[in-house]
């Protein structure tokens, strides 16, 4: 397969890697913290989790807007409502699993007018029920609205690293 | 869930009006990413792990993920797409979030057919007048086994014992 100026695939995807790495390579500088309503966001985001980590599924529907959409890699359709969340959430309670530890690593966020975009790699450590404990590593999109002085959480997608393309 | 609105309706309208633009101007060789995306376009895809960010990566990698079923040039052009679930809403007076999971049936070299199911979610945002592609997200099911998104039949060397 070429691209539109005859180069061919291989080096679209070396150029493609190549700006990947250069990326990777600025996001692991030290970067600005993010001020303003882009740090609001964040925050916003770590509050979120911190309520999945408390296994509090009021506190994390408080976060939520009600028509509330997530893909994630546990379940294959689309999970529709605040409430199917919540209820998520409280499945989570009767598990052994903890959270140990979570971090919001390399956030993203833009904002455009009254929807906010946050992407971010969250970096987690859950034990299970014998103590062994699993580094767990998923990607985040979230998507918020403008909601008063606020912002609500409109939809997340959720995957994680360990796919093997068939593609 | 609520039912159907004039929003819902609304943004899917402007969904569907995006990608059969989108779909136009890549059939005729016009530079997709350049008209249809915003400058700082960010896609978390399903076979690279870091952040695609940048319209300019975007492009650089386009003549590659072109081929996979789900590219939006694609979507509800293949024979071979299967059934389709799709949330479009508006957040605010300017975007537009779309939400999918689709089924793709593919024929493969050994004559059997593979199907393959996938998610998607798509921002649009309105700048200067026109819709344009601010982000993405592309990923199949069933990677995540654990109850907080890991896999918990990982065997990888990073996990260990603890304690």
């Amino acid at each position: 397969m070429t691209g539109g100026d005859g180069v061919a695939r291989r080096d679209l995807l070396a150029g493609a890697m190549g700006v990947a790495a250069m990326t990777g390579a600025a996001s692991g500088a030290q970067a600005a913290a993010p001020a303003g309503e882009a740090a609001r966001i964040i925050t916003l985001a770590e509050a979120l989790e911190a309520a999945e980590q408390a296994k509090d599924p009021d506190a994390w529907a408080r976060f939520v807007a009600e028509d509330y959409t997530e893909l994630n890699g546990h379940f294959a359709m689309i999970l529709k409502g605040r409430e199917t969340g919540r209820r998520m959430q409280d499945f989570a309670r009767q598990t052994p699993h903890k959270i140990v530890g979570s971090y919001l690593s390399n956030p993203d966020v833009q904002i455009f007018g009254d929807v906010a975009i946050l992407c971010y790699v969250s970096l987690r450590v859950v034990s299970d029920r014998e103590g062994r404990v699993d580094p767990a590593c998923r990607r985040v999109t979230r998507i918020y609205g403008r909601s008063g002085d606020g912002w609500t959480l409109a939809h997340t997608h959720f995957s994680s690293f360990d796919y093997v393309s068939t593609y | 869930m609520s039912p159907p609105t004039e929003a819902g309706a609304e943004a899917a309208a402007i969904w569907t009006r995006w990608l059969a633009d989108f779909q136009r101007d890549s059939a005729i060789g016009i530079d997709a990413a350049k008209t249809h995306f915003t400058d700082g376009y960010v896609e978390f895809h399903a076979i690279f792990p870091a952040l695609l960010k940048g319209r300019a990566l975007f492009h650089a990698f386009d003549g590659a993920r072109y081929a996979e079923p789900e590219h939006p040039a694609k979507v509800g052009a293949r024979p071979s797409a299967g059934p389709r679930e799709q949330l479009a809403r508006m957040i605010g007076a300017s975007a537009v979030l779309v939400v999918t999971a689709s089924q793709s049936a593919r024929l493969e070299t050994d004559g059997t057919i593979s199907y393959h199911l996938n998610r998607q979610t798509w921002v649009l945002v309105r700048q200067g007048g026109r819709w344009l592609m601010a982000a993405g997200h592309n990923s199949p099911p069933g990677a995540e086994n654990g109850p907080y998104g890991h896999n918990q039949f990982a065997t990888g060397s990073l996990r260990y014992v603890g304690g």
